[in-house]
């Protein structure tokens, strides 16, 4: 938004704003910090610089975009718009597609699949589980991605939120046998092309998220509105 | 030196790069890509609660605790990294890229404010919600990211478990949020 | 050949002065709110502007402050979809003013 013509009159002049100090210096020069962080870590591993760079990569791209999965989840029910859910449902088809691209490839030439470790046992665990998480991740404001995020956004109340997230998690981590004891270890892993096939999981999956995305247009016009379009 | 970031900051290619927010949707396709690329490279995708529970974990030790005879840490992996430390552990370089990745963004856009804590019930909801969101996300083996981002993109039927489970939850934060917090 | 300029019947002086005296009053009655929501956390801005947009009359001004990135997006995403003017001032580093105006 430059200085285009503004229309909406304003009983107030508009604030006399100060001379704003440009951040673009400190911004500059914490780049080359970051990169200076990548070298010395990739002289200790490839990998860990390979991580640093991943993760501002992801940082960047989350704070541009202003992506937060808590207001994908929450933003229907407490205020009708469905922008960021929809978006979601973007990102879930492009990275299924990519994921299931690379793991059969694996697969059809016979060797072990890939990022098998997030196909975990699904339960009463993963039911609670989730339940905590999205009642604390719209209670503070931000889940585990937006909390980083928001940190360096410079949102104190989130530095507290992350503090607190480390420990429940130590808590979780102290608690984790005997959920594993009593629920999990009963729970199964389910990886959806060893029951739908390869092309079966990967059409169904597509298509619910198709599914969702069109339900998710129709709910924020409804509750909302298209900008006076529709009406 | 002053001209020059003047002059920058007034571009139109930097502007709509740097200054811009862009659309929710771009945004989605970059953290695809970056995420297939991510599982390409490096045989997982991407996580980010699990590094908070190894922090939790080295913070104890520091203050003289000991985590080794929880089953959570048992596993010969988990100890090795326990062992190697924060300096060594890429969950960690890539959870702090992500607040510094951040940063960079709003810094470079000129955005970048200390917003403090302006009350008691924001302090209770970080509190709260932070904890809940920790426990949480050890119970699932993930967070949002981890459980329900790529544990659905790796065609788990934990990732949709979990998705609906999210909602469940943010139904109820909302209620809660409406009720006390807002 | 100036008929075309006058309404068929006979009430043309009385639109006239009727017109201009509804532009006056709908001129003064035009109020402005101001909305603080500086330090808030997602997604507070924007339900408080969802119930204060409800108080206010067509016409009126709403100014939402805000500090938080996320705001700046969503407040005026919601704003639009619902018909109204948008626009944003951003007036500090990190501190933006969403102008409202109500239009439906």
């Amino acid at each position: 938004m430059s200085e285009e013509n503004k229309t909406i009159q304003r009983s107030s002049s508009r604030a006399p704003r100060k001379p704003k100090k440009s951040q673009i210096p400190y911004g500059s020069l914490l780049l080359i910090l970051m990169v200076v962080v990548g070298i010395a870590l990739s002289f200790k591993s490839t990998n860990l610089g390979l991580f640093w760079l991943f993760g501002s990569l992801f940082g960047f791209v989350l704070q541009k975009s202003r992506f937060c999965f808590t207001a994908s989840m929450r933003d229907p029910i407490l205020t009708g718009g469905t922008s960021i859910t929809r978006a979601v449902m973007v990102a879930l088809a492009i990275t299924t597609i990519g994921f299931t691209a690379i793991k059969y490839g694996y697969y059809i030439n016979g060797l072990d699949i890939p990022g098998m470790s997030y196909v975990v046992p699904v339960g009463p665990a993963t039911i609670i589980g989730g339940i905590m998480f999205g009642t604390g991740m719209v209670i503070a404001g931000g889940c585990a991605s937006g909390t980083l995020m928001r940190v360096g956004e410079g949102f104190q109340m989130l530095m507290l939120a992350l503090l607190f997230f480390v420990v429940g998690s130590l808590i979780g981590a102290h608690h984790f046998g005997w959920w594993k004891i009593n629920f999990i270890s009963h729970s199964p892993k389910i990886f959806l092309p060893d029951y739908l096939g390869w092309g079966g999981a990967l059409l169904v999956q597509l298509l619910v998220i198709a599914g969702i995305y069109i339900f998710a247009d129709k709910w924020q016009k409804k509750k909302v509105g298209d900008g006076g379009a529709g009406h | 030196m002053k001209q020059f970031f003047e002059k920058l900051g007034k571009n139109e290619y930097y502007v709509a790069v740097f200054k811009n927010p862009f659309s929710y949707v771009t945004g989605a396709i970059l953290l695809s890509i970056l995420q297939i690329a991510l599982f390409a490279y490096s045989g997982n995708p991407w996580g980010v609660s699990g590094t908070f529970a190894n922090w939790g974990a080295w913070i104890f030790e520091a203050v003289g605790g000991n985590v080794d005879k929880w089953y959570y840490f048992s596993s010969p992996g988990a100890q090795a990294t326990l062992e190697a430390g924060f300096l060594s552990h890429t969950g960690t370089m890539s959870n702090l890229g992500i607040i510094f990745g951040a940063l960079m963004a709003t810094l470079l856009a000129s955005q970048f404010k200390i917003k403090k804590i302006k009350s008691l019930r924001q302090v209770v909801a970080a509190v709260l919600g932070g904890l809940l969101m920790g426990y949480g996300a050890r119970l699932a083996y993930g967070c949002n990211i981890g459980a329900f981002y790529s544990g659905i993109s790796s065609l788990s039927l934990s990732g949709w478990v979990f998705a609906l489970s999210l909602l469940i939850g943010a139904f109820l934060g909302s209620k809660l949020l409406t009720k006390f917090f807002m | 050949m100036s008929e075309h300029l006058y309404p068929k019947n006979n009430v043309t002086s009385n639109n006239i002065y009727t017109t201009k005296s509804l532009i006056k009053e709908r001129k003064k009655k035009m109020k402005e709110f101001v909305l603080d929501c500086m330090g808030e956390a997602c997604p507070i801005p924007l339900v408080k502007a969802q119930k204060k947009i409800e108080e206010i009359e067509t016409g009126d001004v709403l100014v939402v402050q805000i500090d938080h990135s996320c705001a700046m997006k969503n407040v005026p995403e919601w704003a639009r979809n619902s018909g109204h003017n948008v626009e944003i001032d951003e007036v500090d580093d990190g501190e933006w003013e969403i102008v409202i105006e109500k239009s439906v």
